[in-house]
């Protein structure tokens, strides 16, 4: 007992050192290396084209089947799940040699910074979304890599760099029906209007980091000064920044979560919340969530709980949302790189994305991969998306995409800055 | 020279000396280092703090301390979080003793009706996992606040619940204190069932007042049990991390343990660390308080054996009246909970309770193929549960057998050598886990275990690392309850063995364990049932391929779907009363026994 109470005077003592010192806080903003400008151009499938590996997916496969270790895979989306069972089923590998876990993101990094670092074995390939963390803890610390060939760089162009994207996936403001009425919802700064306090929700931006990256990308200088315009369209005058606010991002981000923002656990709650018909308010509900979410619980839906009344912004100024990549990349200690990589090529074919009618799944079911998925595109922009779904490129008109570079090195600024607020 | 080789041969033909040094060996392993590996880590840059801190990962840095005490975020990450922990505890504390103390009273000293019912009914929440009540609160007191379909109650009575009472601290208090009322009842219930009558008779002779018999006699006698209620249920609320994390969180309503899971979590691990230290600091303080108490307590120990039934208090009138509200109560706390949860897991849209909305498909529905959750199979059928499941009961087994049998080796040997420096160590050692936040403690255990150490591999991922954790968390409660009854166990019935030439291992299974069956039992009944429900600990530590039942339910929960998150909550709660239903049938052993052990 006493080395314990020994050990804790040691830190209050050590504590009141810090006190003391008062030394000047770090700087968080001493930007990461390669923070600024975007390498967006630098990939450019022409001036890469030298470098791109140029194996195909048959002599990646018969390596992989070769090499005999098991294809491990982490996701954070069901999906790729399934996919991979579908992949061992579809070219003649033991299914067994295949597994497929979905882990959310923050365990996932942890999982696999921890698996990598400490050299136990783990995933080959991990499906993962929050680019500014998987950058800052996975891909600078060299635990995964960014991998494409040929074959990939010709589907997927120029989302291969600088991580490569599997899926696309959104998140738009959507409102409930019963309450909110077609047009009324045109600008983002409505969530800051008295008469819509405490109405907006969205999921907890310290608990799912994409959404963290959103309001990151709102405070980018381009960004900004549309919001700033968008300020001035919705309420007749020029900004006026607080003190606390460096620009119209910062300003939007304040005085949304001043106006009560309720920050949700689950999308799918969130939806069935704002929507739900039983409930007797009749407050403005909106929310900004998955499109995927929303059309599951829809109430035109074909699907048996989809009995919530919701539709979605088509047009708002100047973002109607987000659109966030889920990454898929390869780990350094992979067992069996090679069918990763043979996977990897495999998901960005049509029938890697949307199943060929007959190949199955572990339990037996015929694999249907993304078909008929509201809310998720492939890298591969050339794959037809759902019935009714816009493809990929429309939605990257209306909507802020993530860019991991710039999310990873503002990430901490955002948040500071959120903590204070809040 | 020779002398001393005699001594150190003396000193280990004893069984519990060696016992006890290997329990300080591998303990000081196992409890201090963790101790200095998590201080080491508030002094570090974390992989997900580079940018904020400017510095390479693993670099010495200040930054934590100085973010956490001195800047403009100390009051949000550290002042609002305590000041919250504190004051929800300390009122849960009250709402414990009032609810427990009072049906304790009602039980033991009054005419109640149906006691032997409500009695059991009254454990209940105790043996059921922590956040049982905080769930069954939301989803009866649920209201506008988040949007979504009012509660249970709202539905059935059109009353609107008010933000204050649905969600904040106000639910949180009432939930928390509920749950650990049953301490309440058992410790003060038990002084008052074992109270000598004499001096309540030499008061009635006197012709005191009833009021002034209830202030001068029954009063001062539970103080001491109310006040180690107040340090049980305070420090339970301090750790309490579920119940906050369901009740606090959607009105941004932070405590310590949540805002140190947000931070380890996320991007500033580092103050997540200082938290757990903080967390420690006060769990000493409110250890030395109890020994503190427990030295005065002695003093208290007039209870020198019954020495007539006391007379049982008429409630008259009232009998009636009282003994429905009780039972309401009672209700409230065990069955009503249940059936929120049935009902929350078979219905198809939320606020709806129209049978046309009911279904069993998330219970034994069959796999549609699909990736929606109402594609899923039902938990029943589905293979995922079940892997898990029997995950669950192997973890719980083996936490149970590890921590139950170490638990009752140093009881063993810390008190046959009671009174040394050596046994009193030990027994520090054995109780210091119980002093660490279950989610400060995996947090060491996964920044140690991560790595190979020495001889030992690196245990990130397996099973053997959940169950060590599992085992040294739980040794305390063992260990304690092996202490206490091993003081009863006067040392003459061993050294009639000694004498006879028994060996040390005939001793131990012919003499010791059979007088001691019912507290070694408990001893394993108790990690077990924790081990079942336990969350916090494991949350973090669990991999994709190893879950366990509560984490799975947290999975559930945070995906939104909330018919297998209230169907496992079920199946979980159903596996830790068989358990404890059989073995309590089975030796006699039972939860409430153990409970002076955590």
């Amino acid at each position: 007992m006493k080395k314990i109470i020994a050990i804790l005077l040691a830190v209050v003592m050590l504590l009141g050192l810090c006190a003391c010192a008062k030394t000047e806080e770090p700087a968080a903003t001493t930007a990461a290396p390669a923070a600024d400008n975007t390498p967006q151009e630098t990939a450019a499938p022409e001036t890469e084209a030298p470098a791109v590996d140029q194996t195909t997916f048959e002599e990646l496969l018969e390596a992989g089947k070769k090499n005999g270790n098991k294809l491990t895979i982490y996701s954070t989306h069901s999906v790729a799940v399934s996919a991979v069972e579908a992949f061992a089923n579809k070219f003649g590998i033991d299914i067994n040699m295949v597994e497929g876990t979905q882990i959310g993101d923050n365990n996932q990094i942890t999982q696999v910074a921890t698996e990598v670092s400490s050299g136990v074995s783990g995933a080959d390939v991990i499906f993962i979304q929050d680019g500014a963390r998987t950058v800052s803890e996975l891909v600078d610390e060299g635990y995964v890599y960014n991998w494409y060939n040929q074959e990939i760089l010709d589907a997927v162009g120029a989302d291969c760099e600088p991580l490569l994207v599997w899926d696309y996936c959104n998140k738009v403001f959507i409102y409930s029906t019963d309450y909110v009425a077609e047009g009324e919802i045109t600008n983002i700064w409505y969530a800051t209007d008295p008469q819509y306090a405490g109405t907006v929700q969205m999921k907890n931006p310290e608990k799912e980091g994409v959404n963290m990256n959103f309001l990151v990308m709102l405070t980018s200088d381009e960004n900004a000064a549309k919001l700033a315009d968008a300020y001035k369209a919705y309420y007749g005058t020029d900004i006026v920044l607080d003190s606390d606010c460096p620009n119209a991002g910062y300003q939007w981000i304040k005085m949304m979560y001043q106006n009560g923002a309720v920050l949700g656990d689950s999308d799918g709650d969130i939806a069935k919340a704002i929507g739900n018909p039983e409930q007797e308010s009749d407050t403005k509900w909106s929310a900004l969530i998955t499109l995927n979410k929303y059309i599951k619980n829809r109430k035109d839906s074909t699907k048996n709980p989809g009995s919530y009344t919701l539709d979605y912004v088509k047009e708002m100024d100047p973002v109607a949302g987000f659109i966030y990549p889920i990454y898929g990349l390869i780990t350094k200690n992979a067992d069996n790189p090679e069918l990763a990589k043979a996977f990897l090529v495999w998901l960005f074919t049509e029938e890697g994305w949307m199943g060929d009618g007959t190949t199955t799944q572990r339990d037996g079911s015929v694999y249907k991969g993304m078909s008929g998925r509201f809310g998720d595109y492939s890298g591969n922009q050339s794959l037809a998306v759902a019935e009714g779904d816009l493809p990929v490129t429309e939605w990257k008109k209306i909507l802020i995409q993530e860019d991991p570079i710039y999310a990873a090195a503002h990430r901490a600024d955002v948040e500071d800055f959120i903590k204070l607020i809040k | 020279m020779k002398k001393t080789l005699n001594k150190i041969k003396t000193f280990f033909s004893k069984p519990y000396n060696i016992l006890l040094i290997v329990l300080m060996v591998t303990l000081t392993y196992l409890v201090i280092l963790p101790l200095f590996s998590i201080v080491g880590d508030t002094f570090v840059v974390h992989a997900s703090e580079k940018s904020r801190v400017g510095q390479p990962v693993g670099s010495f840095t200040l930054y934590h301390w100085i973010r956490a005490f001195a800047s403009d975020y100390s009051k949000i990450l550290i002042w609002e979080p305590l000041w919250h922990s504190l004051y929800t505890s300390a009122l849960s504390c009250v709402v414990s003793i009032v609810i427990g103390g009072g049906f304790a009273w009602l039980v033991t000293r009054t005419d109640l009706k149906w006691k032997k019912v409500l009695t059991k009914l009254f454990i209940f929440p105790y043996i059921m996992p922590s956040w049982t009540l905080a769930l069954a609160w939301r989803n009866f007191f649920k209201n506008a606040v988040v949007g979504g379909a009012p509660g249970i109650f709202t539905a059935l009575t059109g009353i609107t619940i008010p933000d204050w009472f649905a969600y904040g601290p106000f639910p949180i208090i009432v939930t928390t204190g509920l749950h650990y009322s049953p301490f309440a009842y058992i410790l003060i219930g038990g002084v008052l069932r074992n109270m000598d009558a004499n001096l309540e008779e030499a008061a009635i002779i006197l012709r005191t007042s009833k009021a002034r018999m209830f202030t001068r006699i029954t009063i001062p006698m539970v103080m001491p049990a109310v006040m180690s209620t107040v340090i049980l249920v305070f420090s339970s609320g301090m750790s309490s991390f579920a119940v906050p994390q369901f009740l606090g969180l959607p009105v941004r309503y932070y405590v310590l343990t949540t805002e140190m899971y947000s931070t380890i979590q996320g991007t500033n691990p580092g103050v997540g660390y200082i938290i757990a230290i903080l967390m420690m600091v006060i769990s000493v303080g409110i250890m030395l308080a109890n020994q503190y108490m427990i030295g005065t307590r002695k003093s208290y120990a007039t209870v020198t054996g019954k020495s007539a039934n006391i007379s049982l208090f008429h409630l008259k009138k009232a009998r009636t009246v009282i003994s429905l509200l009780v039972t309401l109560v009672v209700l409230c706390m065990s069955v009503i909970p249940m059936i929120s949860f049935v009902l929350q897991s078979v219905i198809l849209t939320d606020g709806n309770y129209h049978l046309s909305n009911m279904t069993l498909d998330f219970w034994i529905g069959i796999s549609k193929g699909g990736n929606d959750y109402q594609d899923k199979a039902g938990i029943l059928r589905n293979a995922d549960v079940w892997k898990t499941l029997f995950n669950s009961l192997k973890l719980s087994f083996t936490c149970a057998l590890g921590a139950g049998t170490v638990g009752f080796l140093a009881g063993y040997s810390i008190v046959r050598r009671r009174g040394s420096t050596l046994s009193r160590f030990v027994e520090n050692l054995t109780f210091i886990p119980y002093l660490i936040p279950s989610m400060a403690f995996s947090a060491i255990y996964l920044s140690m275990f991560s790595q190979q150490r020495g001889f030992i591999p690196s245990l990130y991922g397996t099973f053997a690392l959940l169950a060590l954790i599992g085992t040294v968390k739980y040794l305390p409660m063992a260990s304690r309850s092996g202490v206490n009854s091993m003081l009863q166990l006067s040392p003459e019935i061993e050294e009639a063995g000694v004498i006879m030439g028994v060996p040390w291992w005939k001793r131990m299974t012919r003499i010791i364990v059979p007088i001691q069956k019912s507290t070694i039992v408990s001893g394993y009944l108790l990690p077990f049932v924790s081990c079942m429900r336990e969350l916090s600990l494991f949350v973090i530590l669990v991999t994709a391929n190893n879950r366990v039942l509560t984490t799975l339910l947290f999975f559930y929960d945070e995906k939104g779907w909330s018919q297998y998150g209230n169907a496992i909550n079920l199946l979980i709660i159903f596996i830790v009363l068989l358990v404890n239903f059989v073995v309590e049938k089975l030796t006699g052993a039972s939860i409430e026994k153990g409970v002076g052990g955590e």
